[in-house]
């Protein structure tokens, strides 16, 4: 089963997706707009939509009128994706055939749903001040708690070693500096800016039934905007020398990030062998990493890689002490060589390829994994769907492998560690 | 193996339960529509289950061993566990809590294949001498990575202020100087006391043929052979009644942490834990949910922001509330909570609040059947207590106003610790 599309009226598109093994309906609202200088007042709409509306004007009249509707669950978000922002304005609902007598649940959830995206609580024609103050504080609480996740804290440090000078080093909320400087003025027009020309899709996913949900956005989500505008293809990060960067903080176990810049995206063909790649060398248990690093030199508790694959980089990532520094980046050179070398077994490939396959298989069942799927495509510019992927997998061979692995090139070598060495 | 099959309309769910030769017990919920399939074997022996009564003569062993055991269960001198479950296309996982310890794979394809590996190295241990002692190194690793997140920290302190050197305020995962007691031998004691069939739960979901699977299953478990199920008595200590003083603690963070802990009275016995915790999660939605005044008056005045969470415990040794996030203002706080359970103990709930969050409450069991695995993982946890999970939602429904009042009148707001990490100067 894949998505059905239908246009609205201002442009929109409404996507579709039934998946019977639901008993509820998710309703989304992505709104797109590229990572940039103007990243505070564009993140901090969303935080703002939910504190109130015209008819609920504080959070808790929002929420308790959400409670009666049998707990439909409300809820925001501001989600980064390659040099892009995405934000979230999403529900979801009890199917009523689970519900004693009620009939209107949808209807009556999608007038709360209309609310919180179109008609926002407003004073003299702007957010509440005591809003946009209380979001501000809330977002840069947020911001300096990064350091309170060592692990976090240091695949931040590393992406701004990557690329100081782009928009993808960026903190999804922007700068502390820049969160101050958001008014209740600059807050209302970006919302504004927002509605009228940010790229915008409507999921739908779940049990429903189609033409009244169909019905039920339509006749609720008409906003006037201005058609045209789409998003920016993904622009990968120049390859630069490899930099050895060591920072000092006083903790017990020393978090490695290393960047890898391979510039082969999810818009390339070589997609699928790319994801074959970063499973045998660092996605799984059974993989290279994994089985040198930690099985047989026990030189860390975790060890993995994982991919962005908008932006077409790998990032390799463990907790080891700060003695095995030298040993542990050592050993992952040696098997980012034997990637590019071929040295891949037969059961690496199999076994990874098949992780993979049902890991797709599984993905079918899952509500979130269906829409990130959905938001990768619309931001690559690619659609891949569960079928076409398990397909090109199976055609991938150890060539093709090791044509990703080539051209991967290890950029940025991360270390934050107390003592030792 | 025969099976029973239990309906629950309501909610669209079926649950076939049966019972295998070798004494395990097998629960399958039939998912029809879905790709994923799930099985999780589980054990009632958890972190703090450290002293026991067999055949009448006590055994002692260190903190820790649960998790120590979980962990060599993947090892095999002559394969890799986790390279079979790779080779099938399934993703395998083991977790231990203070009460369980959980052996679980998800896959889409080969389930058999899964079911019966899943089975055969949790009931037959292959872990070597040498792999134990290699072992404590790579635990002492993940003791070390807990050690350095301030939110482990901070909710270590608050159970320690609560309970003291019992069991439950231990790491899970035990302390250094505990691993290097735990050997080979012990382990193999502990795995023939604990994973015995008799006391154990498999739990499948997806879409499979019940009379399909219950063939297998006993046909896997007539193959082997298990050991009498032995009598064990359990001597999990009852706490020191009291609580400590409050803890708190400087690392490297960008502003207070805090843990605020209150006790609460054992349940009798599980089923009474498992009613208290039902009447608690109204009694909590009431309190601070998101829809209640008083949360909202704090995130007005910026004590609270979306890090504030609430966790309830409740067990026949303990019984608990831990709430916690990032503050300003811990004192202040901690005061705020403890004097708006003092206000409702004094001016009760209304009706009016009591029947909204249970309607939120009802939507939101519903909601929880969307996934798999927490569904099967609430299965397995109950049953392992002797409880019902699906039969949970009709006692859901008929929770009153007076069942939250009588709880709300048995707590004591003064049972409270507060532990807090502070930023370095």
């Amino acid at each position: 089963m894949d998505y059905t599309q239908q246009t609205l009226a201002n442009g929109v598109t409404l996507h579709l997706l039934p998946m019977e093994n639901y008993k509820t309906t998710f309703i989304g609202a992505f709104l797109y707009w590229p990572l940039g200088d103007d990243a505070a007042k564009t993140a901090i709409v969303p935080h703002l939509l939910q504190r109130g509306t015209v008819t609920y004007p504080t959070a808790r009249e929002l929420r308790a009128h959400l409670a009666e509707l049998y707990g439909t669950q409300f809820g925001i978000g501001v989600l980064k994706r390659g040099e892009n922002l995405v934000l979230q304005v999403r529900i979801q609902l009890v199917n009523d055939q689970y519900l004693p007598g009620n009939t209107s649940l949808l209807e009556e959830a999608m007038d709360i749903f209309r609310e919180v995206l179109l008609y926002p609580y407003t004073e003299q024609g702007q957010f509440a001040a005591s809003y946009v103050q209380g979001e501000k504080r809330n977002i840069q609480s947020r911001i300096k708690s990064l350091l309170n996740d060592k692990s976090r804290f240091a695949f931040h440090r590393c992406l701004q070693h990557l690329c100081p000078d782009r928009g993808y080093s960026n903190n999804k909320y922007g700068s502390l500096k820049q969160v101050e400087a958001v008014t209740r003025e600059t807050a209302w027009q970006q919302y504004q800016l927002l509605l009228q020309n940010a790229a915008t899709d409507i999921y739908v996913c779940g049990r429903f039934d189609q033409e009244r949900i169909a019905d039920a956005v339509s006749s609720r989500l008409q906003w006037p905007r201005n058609p045209g505008r789409e998003l920016d293809k993904p622009l990968p990060l120049e390859k630069r020398e490899h930099q050895v960067i060591r920072e000092p903080m006083d903790i017990s176990q020393g978090k490695l990030v290393m960047a890898v810049n391979g510039r082969v995206t999810q818009n390339s063909d070589l997609y699928p062998a790319l994801i074959l790649y970063n499973g045998i060398l660092g996605g799984f248990p059974h993989s290279k990493l994994f089985q040198n690093v930690r099985e047989q030199r026990g030189l860390a508790y975790y060890i993995g890689s994982s991919l962005d694959s908008i932006m077409g980089l790998q990032f390799i990532s463990a907790g080891i002490d700060a003695g095995s520094f030298k040993e542990t980046t050592e050993v992952v050179a040696d098997q980012l060589e034997d990637m590019r070398r071929g040295n891949i077994s037969q059961d690496e490939l199999e076994w990874t390829r098949s992780r993979l396959q049902t890991g797709l298989l599984q993905m079918y069942d899952d509500l979130s994994e269906q829409v990130a799927l959905a938001i990768d495509a619309r931001i690559s510019g690619r659609r891949w769907t569960i079928p076409s992927l398990i397909e090109a997998l199976d055609a991938v061979s150890i060539g093709d492998v090791q044509e990703v692995a080539k051209e991967m090139h290890l950029q940025i070598t991360y270390f934050l560690s107390g003592g030792g060495d | 193996m025969k099976y029973q099959v239990k309906d629950y309309p309501v909610l669209g769910e079926k649950v076939c339960i049966g019972k295998a030769g070798s004494g395990l017990t097998c629960i399958f919920l039939p998912k029809p529509g879905f790709k994923r399939k799930f099985a999780v074997l589980a054990t009632p022996y958890g972190a703090i289950n450290r002293r026991v009564q067999v055949d009448g003569e006590e055994f002692v062993t260190p903190a820790g061993i649960a998790h120590f055991l979980e962990h060599k269960m993947f090892e095999d001198p002559e394969t890799s566990i986790e390279n079979i479950f790779a080779s099938y296309g399934a993703s395998t996982n083991a977790f231990t809590t203070h009460t369980m310890t959980a052996y679980l794979f998800s896959t889409a394809e080969n389930f058999y294949d899964c079911l019966d590996l899943l089975l055969d190295f949790v009931q037959k241990p292959a872990f070597t001498e040498e792999g134990v002692i290699a072992e404590r190194s790579i635990i002492a690793q993940e003791i070390k990575m807990y050690r350095d997140q301030p939110n482990w920290a901070v909710y270590l302190g608050a159970l320690g202020g609560m309970y003291g050197d019992h069991p439950v305020a231990e790491d899970i995962a035990g302390r250094e100087e505990d691993l290097e007691q735990i050997d080979y031998q012990l382990l193999c004691k502990c795995h023939e006391l604990f994973y015995n069939p008799g006391r154990m739960a498999l739990v499948v979901a997806g879409d499979i043929d019940a009379e399909e699977l219950f063939t297998f299953i006993a046909a896997n478990q007539k193959k082997k052979q298990f050991p009498k199920l032995p009598a064990i008595k359990s001597l999990v200590p009852q706490p020191q009644p009291g609580v400590g003083a409050d803890f708190s603690v400087g690392m490297e963070v960008s502003r207070p942490l805090f843990c605020l802990g209150l006790r609460d009275r054992p349940g009798r016995d599980w089923q009474d834990c498992h009613r208290r915790e039902m009447i608690v999660s109204l009694f909590l939605e009431i309190f601070v949910g998101k829809n209640s005044p008083f949360y909202n008056r704090l995130y007005d005045e910026g004590l609270i922001d979306d890090s504030f969470g609430v966790d309830y415990a409740c067990t026949p040794w303990y019984s608990h509330f831990i709430f916690g996030g990032e503050t300003d203002a811990p004192q202040r706080l901690a005061q705020e909570l403890l004097e708006e359970i003092k206000r409702l103990q004094a001016c009760g709930i209304s009706q009016q609040q009591l029947d909204v969050n249970l309607r939120k409450l009802i939507g939101l069991f519903i909601m929880d059947l969307n996934g798999l695995e927490s569904t099967v993982m609430a299965c397995a946890a109950d049953w392992l207590q002797g409880g019902d999970y699906l039969a949970r939602f009709e006692e859901l429904r008929s929770l009153t106003k007076e069942d939250v009042e009588g709880f709300l009148q048995s707590l004591d707001a003064d049972q409270r610790i507060l532990s807090v990490v502070n930023p370095l100067e």
